[in-house]
């Protein structure tokens, strides 16, 4: 029962929401249609649906999809790893904890495309340094949240952890890591998020070498062809896949674990 | 179900090699002799534990009653492995014991000491898998359940910590420390930060449940009244440094009432030794009344 009302109230929260965006949508058509804009500058909502459309069925935006969500994976993967390394290193003496710390005071406020310039000049341009970037944008915050995460584990649970034999990667394994969870799911959420930014805005520059490219590459492409239709359509896939990615894969990530175990900090 | 934990019980005092079965019947259990701890704090050497020698036979239910700060936490601690004593040993079935082990499983007095991603019978299986106390996860879910039930929270195995009330997860702290079959269960003033109704039902659980599977207990409190209602020996601390004033023997017959004549006694013996004096010119000289009790001699017994 209780569960049912909430449905009902959250579709309707989605109703309001689709209808907001359908209004947006709406005046946009309507501004362009009034003529005083020349089409160049604003298309009607209407052409960037047809050009959506007709590069979803040729296959173009989902090839160059794929191409900027294999980027970000390697990105993020070496992310992950790396955080897991520094963290492991942090956690094993309080020295490496020290420079980390500082490391981390000097670095995270510089934004990852900041870092573009050098790694063209260390990797040239091609889809190397947009990983490079991706990983510099995601590191640190997955680094941050992994640090505070395994520090927020009760000293009562740990204990008992021990208590039950655990020692070395088992209490890691068993104890450390789910306790972290909600800050490492945070981590990722961050991480993720900067990723994508980085990349759009590293591919933007000089998409990848030999013709191939993702989605950044593909806007880029289109805007130099002055299809402006076609650069609208790929803002909004960036928009669909980021908000995919939050609402769909974190949010009910979060539900089956974080929210379901009690361990929100909110 | 209890005698299944009875059984269980018995067995494995029979795996016990026979070298130690040999030694006397005064090791078996817990004994603690001649232990010390003092830590450095601003500079200077602050002594919290004094020779402190106690012993718990298998089986028994022995309480420690200290006012807070006398040091009764960090004495479970190094008992538990937890803490390593400055000075002294502590011996399980005539072992010497260094380091925490499930042979001493503590059950601690903060709520957050279930792990929170598991359910209640997760929590309880999970600790039998790790300890590989069960064969099986399948094994590991049915034991799990059995002392879930033991510990009177059947219905409640799919829960997760956050749905429970204190005292219920108190009951499966107490559950996954007893399934895993440990020679001694320590308890840090386990019931101390519930309700005190919540509290008497605990107290009645907990008497009820060592009857049933015959664990030994060793209880830490700084109240009196929990002190009496559950040891059949009670060791009474004093503070800095904390040393053993008195170990004294219940008389009283279980299920024991604070209505009791001899109960107010025991109340304010343990209350003076404690270093009260708020009765003792109404009830009459201290002496007298400490006659009433045996004590039990602890360092002479451990030193035989």
């Amino acid at each position: 029962m209780i569960r049912l009302r909430h449905l009902v109230t959250a579709s309707a929260r989605t109703l309001r929401q689709a209808l907001f965006v359908t209004t947006l949508a709406g005046l946009w058509e309507l501004a362009a249609r009034a003529g005083r804009l020349p089409a160049l500058l604003l298309p009607p909502f209407s052409d960037v649906a047809v050009a959506l459309a007709t590069e979803t069925a040729s296959g173009e935006i989902l090839g160059r999809l794929g191409f900027s969500l294999a980027l970000v994976g390697v990105g993020l993967g070496f992310a992950v790893l790396s955080a897991v390394l520094v963290t492991a290193a942090a956690m094993s003496a309080r020295i490496v904890s020290e420079w980390v710390q500082t490391l981390m005071a000097i670095l995270h406020p510089l934004p990852g495309i900041a870092v573009l310039p050098i790694v063209i000049l260390w990797l040239g341009t091609g889809y190397r340094s947009i990983a490079a970037v991706i990983w510099f944008a995601a590191v640190w915050p997955l680094v941050v949240n992994l640090h505070t995460g395994l520090r927020s584990v009760p000293a009562t649970q740990i204990e008992v952890g021990r208590n039950l034999g655990l020692r070395g990667l088992h209490l890691v394994a068993e104890v450390l890591i789910p306790g972290a969870f909600p800050h490492i799911l945070s981590g990722m959420r961050v991480a993720w998020a900067r990723a994508w930014q980085a990349l759009v805005a590293a591919e933007m520059v000089f998409g990848a070498s030999g013709g191939e490219g993702g989605l950044g590459w593909f806007i880029y492409k289109r805007r130099f062809f002055m299809e402006i239709p076609g650069v609208f359509a790929g803002m909004i896939v960036i928009v669909l896949i980021g908000l995919v990615v939050e609402r769909v894969l974190f949010e009910s990530v979060e539900a089956r674990t974080v929210r379901r175990w009690g361990m929100t900090q909110e | 179900m209890s005698h299944v934990l009875r059984e269980s019980q018995v067995s494995r005092v029979s795996r016990v090699p026979q070298a130690v079965q040999v030694k006397e019947a005064s090791e078996a259990g817990l004994v603690v002799r001649g232990l010390g701890k003092s830590f450095i704090a601003a500079g200077r050497e602050i002594v919290a534990l004094e020779d402190i020698s106690l012993s718990v036979a298998t089986g028994e239910f022995v309480t420690i009653i200290g006012p807070s700060g006398c040091g009764k936490s960090t004495l479970l601690r190094c008992i538990g492995g937890f803490e390593r004593p400055t000075s002294g040993t502590v011996l399980v079935d005539g072992r010497v014991a260094a380091g925490p082990g499930t042979d001493r499983m503590i059950v601690f007095q903060s709520f957050d000491q279930l792990f929170p991603w598991l359910t209640a019978l997760e929590n309880v299986a999970r600790a039998l898998r790790i300890t590989r106390t069960a064969p099986s996860v399948a094994e590991s879910r049915r034991t799990a359940c059995a002392y879930l039930e033991l510990v009177g929270l059947s219905g409640y195995e799919d829960f997760f910590p956050h749905q429970l009330s204190g005292g219920m997860k108190q009951r499966v702290a107490i559950a996954r420390a007893l399934s895993v079959r440990p020679r001694v269960l320590l308890m840090d003033e386990p019931f101390g930060s519930l309700d005190a109704l919540t509290r008497t039902t605990l107290q009645d659980e907990l008497t009820r449940i060592w009857q049933e599977t015959g664990v030994t207990i060793l209880f830490v409190t700084h109240n009196i009244e929990e002190a009496i209602i559950q040891g059949d020996q009670i060791v009474v601390l004093t503070a800095q440094p904390g040393r053993v004033a008195a170990t004294l023997r219940n008389p009283l017959p279980r299920p024991r009432s604070p209505e009791a004549a001899l109960f107010c006694e025991l109340w304010e013996t343990i209350h003076n030794l404690l270093g009260f004096r708020r009765g003792a010119k109404v009830g009459g000289s201290l002496p007298r009344r400490r006659a009433v009790f045996d004590e039990v001699d602890v360092p002479q017994l451990a030193t035989r």
